[in-house]
Parts: structure tokens; sequence; C-alpha cells
């Protein structure tokens, strides 16, 4: 209310008391002619800015219809080959142990630290952030579907690695201090590295199992 | 332990050669088809009466049974002597064998080392050199220096003043003046010819 | 080692030799980027025990632009070794002697100091002009390329081009341009 009176008292029209009743009503009555007074101060009210209607048409581009069709073409070319199993040997880049691995078929790959998995176990490493064959290279952005790709590994070997020596010394200054520690040094054997279907596909039972893509 | 104690003057060079380096590796391709575990048989050497065998004679009473029941592939034998201090003798399928003292050690630290015994493949432990194998290092084949290159550089004649230019992004102001210019020319041009 | 698996070790680890047009450049910032030519870290294949640089060959290393003051303020410094055998050489002297080393000795000592630097300098062939010897020019198989524009001095356009070229305002006709 004290804004108001604020703005009152520039105008002519102001006569009475402050506090009488009937002022009080002609300041309310009078507000929306006193606001055009206010020009310098900050406004309470804006009134709705209306925009103009813009019909708006979605322009076809002649080169990203052409891209359209190059990318159909090369899906096809990739499917092709997943579908009649011409992929050859695979190759995939995943992410376990806080480490990328190039891995394909029948290779061994040694995490260091601790690893729970025991021997004998078979374990699917599912972070996969790429898979490709001789022909074609599938990303991830970052990873690749849970459901696309099948890296499967067994735990071969579970060990301690050799004694580490962590020495260190300060010259002159009767100070040293030897730790010897050994890790742990899981082996992996890779199993399989396959595409379980068409790329391009969704399927019916991706996010039933509580995953959000 | 106490022998590592006087190692450390050694250079590093010097205390890899002394302890020796490998590859990773597993015995007979373990792994492939199907796997395949390397501990054979384990021996527990003991004494009955005294006290630096008294872990062992804990372990022996209380977990041996279930690590035989969860190994049925491992032949256990439990050897007591006389007078002497308790060890483990681990042999593997391809002839490796590990000894380890357990003098003294109590019964849970045997579990754990019974543990390690059992995880391993035999090989002696080394320094691993890479984390990684294969037999199969490039699938889309090795990379050369002409993969992805321009083919033009083939068959450009050197020095080439394309090749050797920055790439410019967008346009410079004298550019953009010039086609302001030219705009110019042409609305003037057009408009005399209507005033005409 | 099979003829396939022969031909492919001479494939990667093929030398590529490489040209550079050190005209109107910064020989210092140009030195970052032939350093890694030189010296094979733009390969993916590189690592540190691997001999796998590239040669490059520097042409018109007279035409070098140094930035701001550099060609009064950048000294060279030489001792004989003997007492008061220590000189200073300012660039523009030292570029007056011989214009090829200000690159030489710009991309020298960005390289690397340990003992493949001589090896990885004897790849780098600099030359003051564009005149590069035939036996060099054939082995040529990419151009690096430069860091910056070459401007183009006003006595390089042809008259035709000075006279089309838009005028922002006219001068007034008693305005006397002082040259």
């Amino acid at each position: 209310m004290i804004s108001c009176l604020r703005l009152v008292r520039h105008s002519s029209a102001f006569k009475t008391v402050i506090g009488n009743e009937s002022a009080m009503h002609e300041i309310e009555i009078r507000l929306p002619v006193l606001m055009q007074l206010n020009g310098l101060r900050t406004s309470p009210f804006t009134a709705p800015v209306k925009h103009a209607q813009v019909q708006q048409e979605v322009m076809q581009d002649a080169s990203e219809i052409h891209n359209e069709k190059f990318t159909k073409n090369v899906l096809d070319k990739v499917n092709h080959q997943i579908l009649n199993n011409q992929c050859g040997r695979l190759f995939a880049v995943v992410y376990f142990a806080g480490k990328q691995k190039l891995v394909t078929p029948e290779d061994l790959v040694m995490v260091e630290g601790v690893f729970p998995p025991n021997i004998g176990d078979k374990i699917r490493l599912e972070k996969v952030m790429c898979v490709g064959g001789l022909h074609f290279t599938l990303y991830g952005r970052p990873l690749l579907s849970r459901d696309l790709v099948n890296v499967e590994a067994t735990v071969v070997e579970k060990n301690l690695s050799h004694c580490r020596v962590y020495f260190r010394s300060l010259r002159r200054q009767n100070n040293r201090k030897t730790k010897f520690s050994r890790e742990m040094q899981t082996l992996l054997r890779i199993n399989c590295v396959d595409i379980m279907h068409k790329i391009g596909e969704i399927r019916e039972v991706e996010g039933a199992d509580g995953r959000i893509f | 332990m106490c022998l590592l104690w006087n190692l450390p003057k050694m250079s590093s060079r010097t205390w890899s050669l002394f302890w020796g380096s490998r590859f990773v590796k597993t015995p007979l391709q373990n792994g492939i088809g199907r796997y395949v575990q390397q501990l054979q048989r384990i021996t527990l050497k003991f004494c009955k009466t005294h006290g630096g065998s008294q872990g062992m004679r804990d372990y022996i009473e209380k977990e041996l049974i279930h690590f035989a029941k969860e190994n049925p592939g491992v032949v256990v034998y439990v050897k007591p002597r006389r007078h002497r201090s308790p060890c483990l003798k681990a042999e593997y399928l391809n002839g490796g064998e590990e000894y380890i003292s357990m003098h003294r050690l109590p019964a849970d630290d045997i579990v754990r080392w019974m543990a390690y015994l059992r995880g391993r493949s035999g090989y002696p432990t080394d320094r691993i050199r890479k984390d990684q194998h294969t037999d199969h290092p490039s699938i889309q084949g090795p990379w050369t220096p002409w993969l992805h290159r321009d083919p033009q550089t083939n068959v450009a004649q050197y020095p080439n003043e394309d090749l050797s230019c920055v790439e410019v992004m967008g346009r410079s102001a004298t550019e953009e003046l010039r086609e302001m210019f030219k705009k110019q020319k042409l609305v003037s041009s057009y408009k005399r010819s209507v005033e005409s | 080692m099979s003829a396939i698996r022969r031909v492919q070790q001479w494939a990667t680890f093929g030398r590529m030799w490489y040209l550079y047009d050190a005209k109107w450049q910064n020989p210092f910032d140009s030195a970052d980027k032939i350093k890694e030519y030189i010296s094979g870290t733009h390969k993916p294949i590189y690592h540190p025990l691997n001999d796998c640089g590239d040669h490059v060959v520097v042409i018109n290393s007279r035409h070098i632009a140094l930035p701001g003051m550099e060609w009064e303020r950048r000294v060279y410094f030489h001792h004989t070794g003997y007492p008061g055998g220590a000189s200073w050489t300012l660039a523009w002297e030292l570029h007056r002697k011989d214009p090829t080393l200000v690159v030489r000795k710009a991309v020298y000592s960005k390289l690397d100091k340990n003992l493949l630097r001589r090896g990885k300098m004897a790849r780098l062939h600099i030359f003051a002009d564009d005149e590069v010897p035939n036996s060099i020019l054939e082995n040529l198989s990419g151009q690096i390329r430069q860091l910056r524009a070459v401007p183009k001095r006003l006595d390089h356009y042809t008259d035709e081009e000075i006279k089309s070229f838009p005028r922002i305002f006219d001068w007034p006709k008693d305005y006397v341009i002082p040259n």
C-alpha cells in the first residue's frame, strides 16, 4: 500500500488525509491511471506480450533424403552380415574394473585389484562401448545396448602379484620406510563376443527390467 | 621378508632381473571350451603337540572339511609330523609346486592362504609385463600411414598451394564487404534501369 | 616372416616425407607442429621405444615471421668454452648469417632432451627458399598445413583488382595522400 501512496503524492487528484476511508477508496479507483505516471519505477504489472502467429513449415532438404538413403543402405549391409553370420571374428571395447579393454574371443585379460568373481565363474561384461568386425564398427554413445552385444568371460586364475617393494628414504634424516604389497590379480578368458540381433531394431523386451535409456 | 630388508639397495633393473618377468598366460588354453581347476593336490603338514601348529590344528578341526567339500577335484593330504613347524604344499596340473610356511598363523589366515593356493595356475609368481594377451592383435588390419588419407595427396604436385594453406572457417571481413558492395551495385543498377 | 607380413611391416613403419611451407609463419609455433611429425607422435602406433618419426622438409625459412619485437629482442647465446668466449647473437643477426638456423634451433629446443634428439633432427630438412633438390621432392607424400594465412601485399594485387575493390568513401579532390 505504501508504494501506492507514493504514487498518489505526485498526482493532483490527492486531496484527503491518509487513513481516511474515502481517500483509500479513491486511490483504489484511480490506480490504473496513476500507474502510467510511474514509468521510471519498476512497474508491478506487465501486460502480456502478444506474439505474432507464425506459420511454420518443415522443409525437406534434398541432401537429408540422400543421407537417409545412404544410412539405410549401410545399415542394411551390416544387418545382412549379422543375420547371415558373416561378420567373422568380432572385437569389442569393454569397460570394466575402471578400464577400457579391447578384446576378442580367446583373449586373456588381467584385472588388478579387488575383483569378487571366483575361479571357474562365468561372467558377462555388460558395459560394451564398441563392437566391430572386419567390415564395420558399431560405437555406443557411450555404451551399446545391453541386449545388442554379448561378451562373456571365464575367470581362469586368481592370484597375488609378485611382491612389490615401496621404499622411501630421506637422506641424513634417519627416515626410512619400506612397504611390501601383493595385489590381487584375476585372469579372465574372453569366451565370446556376439551381436545378438539386428541393429536399428527396438525389441519389445527392452526396458522391461527397469532400465531407462 | 628379513632377507628382503637389505635388498632395496638394488637398482630397479637388477631387481627385475632377479625376480624375472613374464606375460600373462594360462596352461593348456584353460578356459577355452571349459575351465579345469589347476590345483591337484594339497598337503597340510603340522605337529600334534607344538604351539606353532595350533592354528593349523584348529583349521583342520573346523575348516578343512568345508574346503574339501567345495573342491572335489583336489586331493587333500593331512600329514602330522613330530616337532616341526606347519606348512602347506600345493601341487598343480602343470607340475608347479608351492610351499608356504604356516608357523604360528591363526586358522583365519590359513583359510586365506588355502584360497590363494586354490586360485593359482601353478606358474611361478613373476612380474607381469602386460595385462593382456591376444593371438589376434588386429581384426580390421594394422594401421598404415595411408589409411583414411585423401587420395589427391598421392597425385598432387609439391609444393602445393591448396594443401598448404590454412583451412578457413567462415568469411573474412574483406569478403563480407565485397559481397555487400556487389549487392549494392546490383540494387543501384536495378533502380537506375527502373528510373530510365 | 611371410611375404604378406613383410609388406605389412613395411607399410606400417614406412617413413613418410612431409613438406612444410614456413612463409610468414611463426617458427616457434610451427616447431610444435613439426616436432610431432619428426618424433612420430602423430601416429597411432607411437611408442617412445618405437622409431616411427617422419621426415619434414621445411621451405621458405628465409621468409618466417617472428612475433612482436622478437627480431630485435630474441637473443641466442653461445659459449666457446674459453674465458671470455661468451657471445650473444640477436635473432636478426643469426637470420642474416644463416636463414635456416632460427627454425632449426626452434625445433631443436622443442624436442625432448634425450639421446634420440639428434636422430630426430636428422629427419628435418630446412631450405631457405622454395628451391628443393629433386631427390627430395620426389620423396614427398604430403604437406603439413600452415598455421596462419599468408597475408597478401598491396603490390601483389593486379591493377584491375585494386580498381574493382569497393571504396567506403571518396577522398576529397584536394587531399594529398602522404607517402
